[in-house]
């Protein structure tokens, strides 16, 4: 099962990541995503029956924080980048739910 | 007093004998950098005004005498560390004027240790690359050959070290981002313990193979760098609470019947004839120390590329979804609605290698793929880190190639995909397992450097520096200077 | 409403509830209510490039609690997942939550319907997250202004079984949970403050169908009364479609309380694939034995159980049971009143009746009654003791609350409020109203009782209103009497 992208599966993706789909540029697109997939397609060789998954490479616990407020905000210095920042909101396009 | 060449251990006695002052110290590699950055394009950001007051007043703590072993030392950071008042890029468009509120850790603790920062690295975007052609802000030059490559994607810290433009630099490594750029420019340069380091304001790519690390003149610098870099951090919930060793004071063991694993499928891949030629001379050197060679088998390595293109990709199509134009960032012009808004500043904003491994990674996971994607590489990754394990209790220390080849032209693999991707073959394990890596220069295939991976088990850095700089008394690869910087 | 006839319902509701921690599940900003926009947002709740999380040790605290609470199943080792997706009040384009590893599983709880009828439903599960920000849309025109205040509250999802048949049903596992939870002190359970959010997973069936029909989410209901609404709107525009002959597609709904409908939601017309992997950034949680055995070791005793013991021990009826076993800090106030007076149903009398009115009409909590057990304790006993009367006790009872004084015997005695209990006093009052009074004596001789209240009112405004009434009223009997 060699798996390739087509071009509605580049679609759906583009959408999920928010990125656009060009679709003038898709072809170039699609072979540069396939070559990778047919990189990790050798995986497909090894025999993982049994095998759990690895989501930390060393195995540990997470540390529990006390439950403090220890952080006094600046909301002038975190918002200094934002382009479109007024009366203490971030400001997108009117979305319509 | 030779600065061009000089260590940071150099410096150190230069310094506090009074030989020459921070702030002079200072202006030499503003200087330098004045000269030669134009042709080689390592920095994107230089604070010269911060870096001479630091020095100022690292002056007065000279002088009193309460030195430590950085103090006064001008040095470099991969722009993919946030310091605070300085803009932070990560080598894109999407943060081309992004200035952070917070400092990385690991500056604060640079900073605190005394030590100067003369600017922000170049980078491939968002770290990932392997050449720094991939950066918004141009390609950086290898300062052994002009046209070619200085590895990736920390391209810019190892250029500047290896071309006198610093006396050492911080870079991250997550596939090799260390150290194959200190292979190709003729640098030490070590990736610790997964969590030796802690991430709190290191701009995320893949955050279960992110460390980052020194890039250095020699194994002591090194060694100097970490003491200051390595540490817990509250902030960071993968941070390991391990104390720190003293790794300068354990370089100078001799290294006699140490167990160097050499593992011979380094040696089948695509590897040049040249530089396996100059592997196994350095491997003799070892052997002539003391150390034992012992042939080990890392099985599942040939499937370490293929789990790490699923894995990195993955993480980072997730760790790079905050980036939208709303609270900081690249924003489009004039967005239409939210879609707009989302799409084109990430388009815009975002490069096309970060784009393609962003698509792959949101496919990894996509629904119907995990199992077979994401899920399989994941359980690769442990058989990957078992063969790490099963080796260590044969051997103390892994020995092979860095890079399969020198640097390259400048592009010759940027349109290659996969092919560029083949770069990291041998680093890139060492980064899905966790354990520590390092690269040292291990001498030079047609003029250019190349470099001998030595591999350790975990949190095991002391071992690692140790035998490396037992090397590096034997030998002087790492003492050669870069011809295009000089 | 009823279900149209020939049809069944199945709901299954999502529980969204505020932990009532002081600062967040990621981050060490505040969770306090109410503050200017984007005041309470730190670097990582706002998702800033670099920034990383950690874990705030009191959600595990609280949501092993709530486990405990529900006879779930604690999972010892637990873990975080990213669910992946855009919108402007998600700052990181994920939400960090629990998908496979989950802190609690299974568990159920008791519901009484407002026929009286009672139910066990099932959860399936609790698992913990952050909440996202808040979204404003009329700020400013063609815009939408986000406040990430609430972005990393942290949030204990409880999801039920679709064991629910109806909107009564529906509401009544809603109240319950609420009750518990607030109970509990998990959530602080202000409604207004959304910090309890409901979704509501409807569908229907022919009453004979074997399988659940499609269903609906209905998101974000914030109150009981939106849940009921939206519940029977949902179930008649349903059996209006299938009556119809029309498919059903599975979508996700909003309520309008307005218009009285649930419209889909634009943003959500196709399925989302949320691409969940665990979290690189946070370790797997590891809780000890010994953490949850001294959870489970203090835990109170819950509503149910305690209502039942509150009328065996006590003697109350099943209102008052219900009412004071319903919130923690009441029944522990009602329970030492209790025991010190011995005198259960005046206890629960007092502490529903005059403390209760008080603390709600200045809008208290019983933690904040200026009356203490003690000293109602004491006020009860004066009047068992027939020192002062119950009419001259509320008067001491809201110089007790104004603070007038902390101890009742002394202010009844610095004010001489005791009860005239002297036979010899009352006697000769008696004697002079009865015969000043003849027909009437001889009214109430004859079994009109009702002039009982004109001759003990008369020795009471005589008494200046301290005279024992019941024993007056037993004086003027047997006076009377042949």
């Amino acid at each position: 099962m060699s798996t390739h992208l087509d071009e509605k599966t580049l679609r759906d993706m583009s959408v999920l990541a928010a990125l656009p789909y060009e679709p003038n540029q898709s072809m170039e697109t699609l072979a540069a995503l396939n070559e990778v997939l047919e990189l990790v397609s050798a995986l497909e060789a090894v025999e993982v029956d049994n095998v759990p998954p690895l989501a930390h490479p060393l195995e540990r616990f997470q540390s529990l924080t006390p439950d403090q407020v220890t952080e006094t905000v600046d909301s002038e210095a975190l918002s200094q980048n934002a382009p479109n920042f007024e009366d203490g909101l971030y400001f997108v396009p009117r979305v319509i739910e | 007093m030779n600065l061009r060449s000089a260590t940071i251990a150099e410096l150190r006695a230069f310094l506090d004998r009074g030989d020459i002052s921070a702030v002079e110290l200072t202006d030499y590699y503003l200087d330098r950098i004045d000269r030669f950055d134009k042709s080689l394009n390592t920095y994107i950001t230089r604070t010269a005004d911060t870096a001479r007051a630091s020095a100022i007043a690292a002056d007065k703590v000279i002088a009193q005498g309460k030195a430590t072993s950085l103090t006064g030392i001008p040095i470099a950071e991969k722009d993919l560390f946030c310091i605070e008042g300085t803009r932070t890029t990560a080598g894109s468009k999407m943060l081309a004027n992004f200035k952070a509120p917070y400092t990385a850790t690991v500056s604060t603790k640079l900073a605190n240790a005394g030590a100067i920062t003369l600017g922000k690295t170049n980078m491939d975007e968002f770290a990932m690359g392997s050449s720094n052609e991939n950066s918004y802000f141009g390609p950086v030059r290898n300062p052994w050959d002009l046209n070619r490559v200085p590895g990736g994607s920390s391209g810019g810290s190892a250029a500047a070290v290896a071309a006198g433009l610093c006396a050492a630099s911080t870079g991250t490594d997550t596939g090799g981002s260390i150290r194959q750029p200190a292979a190709l420019c003729g640098l030490t340069g070590l990736k610790p313990t997964y969590g030796r380091i802690s991430r709190w304001g290191m701009i995320a790519f893949a955050s279960s193979l992110d460390q980052a690390g020194p890039m250095t003149r020699s194994a002591e610098d090194a060694a100097i760098m970490l003491e200051h870099m390595a540490g817990y951090d509250p902030q960071d919930s993968t941070a390991l609470a391990e104390p720190v060793p003293a790794y300068t004071s354990a370089l100078n063991n001799d290294i006699k019947g140490l167990r160097i694993g050499v593992c011979q499928a380094f040696f089948d891949t695509d590897l040049d004839a040249e530089v396996a030629a100059k592997t196994r001379e350095a491997l003799r050197v070892l052997e002539s120390l003391g150390a034992k060679l012992i042939d080990i088998a890392l099985p599942h390595m040939a499937y370490s590329l293929g789990a790490y293109y699923v894995i990195a990709p993955a993480e980072c199509s997730a760790n790079l979804a905050r980036f939208d134009g709303i609270r900081y960032g690249y924003r489009c012009e004039n967005p239409e609605d939210l879609q707009d808004l989302y799409t084109r500043s990430r388009g815009e904003g975002f490069g096309q290698e970060v784009k393609k491994r962003i698509l792959v990674g949101t496919f990894a996971l996509s629904a119907g793929y995990y199992d077979a994607f994401y899920g399989r590489a994941q359980r690769v990754r442990r058989l990957i880190k078992q063969d790490f394990v099963e080796a260590f209790n044969q051997v103390d220390v892994i020995v092979g190639p860095t890079t399969p080849t020198p640097a390259f032209g400048i592009g010759a693999k940027a349109e290659s995909g996969v092919d560029m991707y083949l770069q990291d073959i041998f680093t890139i394990s060492a980064s899905l397992a966790g354990v520590p890596a390092m690269s040292i220069p291990a001498g030079l295939v047609a003029d250019l450097p190349i470099g001998l991976q030595l591999i350790g088990n975990y949190l095991d850095e002391a071992t690692l520096l140790n035998l490396a700089h037992q090397f590096q008394q034997a030998t002087d690869w790492h003492t050669l200077i870069a011809p295009e910087a000089p | 409403m009823s279900i149209p006839a020939g049809w069944q319902v199945d709901i299954g509701l999502e529980i969204h509830a505020q932990l009532s921690t002081q600062s967040k599940i990621f981050s060490g900003a505040s969770t306090a209510f109410g503050e200017a926009p984007n005041s309470q947002a730190c670097a990582i709740d706002l998702g800033m490039p670099g920034v990383l999380p950690r874990v705030n040790a009191a959600v595990y605290e609280k949501a092993v609690r709530f486990g405990l609470g529900v006879t779930g199943t604690i999972n010892s080792e637990s873990r975080f997942d990213r669910k992946n997706y855009f919108y402007p009040d998600l700052p990181k384009g994920y939400q960090i939550t629990q998908m496979d590893e989950p802190i609690v599983v299974g568990g159920h709880i008791q519901i009484t319907g407002k026929d009286q009828s009672e139910k066990v439903v099932r959860i399936t599960r609790a698992h913990l997250e952050e909440d996202a920000g808040k979204s404003i849309h009329d700020f400013k025109p063609s815009f939408t202004g986000i406040d990430l205040n609430r972005a990393g509250t942290p949030l204990l999802e409880i999801v039920s079984e679709p064991d629910l048949k109806s909107a009564d049903e529906a509401v009544a596992y809603a109240k319950a949970i609420h009750q518990l939870l607030t109970y509990l002190d998990v959530c602080d359970g202000n409604m207004a403050e959304g910090s309890l959010r409901f979704d509501a997973n409807v569908s229907v069936r022919p009453v004979d169908a074997q399988d659940l029909g499609v269903r609906s989410e209905i998101k974000n209901l914030n109150s009981f009364r939106f849940l009921e609404q939206a519940i029977n709107h949902e179930v008649q525009r349903q059996v209006d479609a299938l009556t119809r002959g029309e498919t059903l597609t599975q979508d996700t709904r909003l309520f309008d309380p307005d218009r009285l409908e649930t419209r889909a939601m634009r943003s959500k017309e196709t399925a989302t694939d949320y691409r969940y992997f665990p979290e690189p950034d946070l370790l797997p949680v590891k809780i000890s034995d010994a953490f949850i055995n001294d959870i489970k070791d203090n835990m109170p005793e819950l509503p149910g159980p305690r209502s039942v013991r509150f009328q065996s021990e006590f003697g109350l009826s099943l209102a008052d049971a219900q009412l004071l076993a319903g919130d923690r800090g009441l029944g522990d106030f009602f329970e030492q009143v209790a025991m010190i007076t011995g005198n259960g149903r005046s206890a629960a009398n007092w502490v529903r009746g005059d403390l209760l009115g008080k603390l709600n009409e200045q809008n208290l909590n019983i933690s904040e009654s200026p009356v203490s057990p003690d000293q109602m304790g004491a006020l009860i006993g004066l009047i068992d003791d027939d020192i002062i009367s119950g009419k001259t006790a509320k008067t001491v009872f809201a110089a007790l609350w104004a603070g007038e004084t902390t101890q009742p015997a002394e202010y009844v005695k610095a004010q001489g409020l005791e009860q005239v209990s002297d036979a010899g006093a009352i006697e000769p009052l008696i004697e002079t109203l009865l015969a000043e009074h003849p027909k009437q004596a001889e009214d109430l001789r004859a079994g009109k009782d009702k002039l009982m209240g004109f001759f003990v009112g008369k020795v009471m405004q005589a008494t200046g209103g301290k005279a024992n009434p019941q024993q007056v009223n037993a004086m003027i009997r047997q006076k009377l009497s042949p």
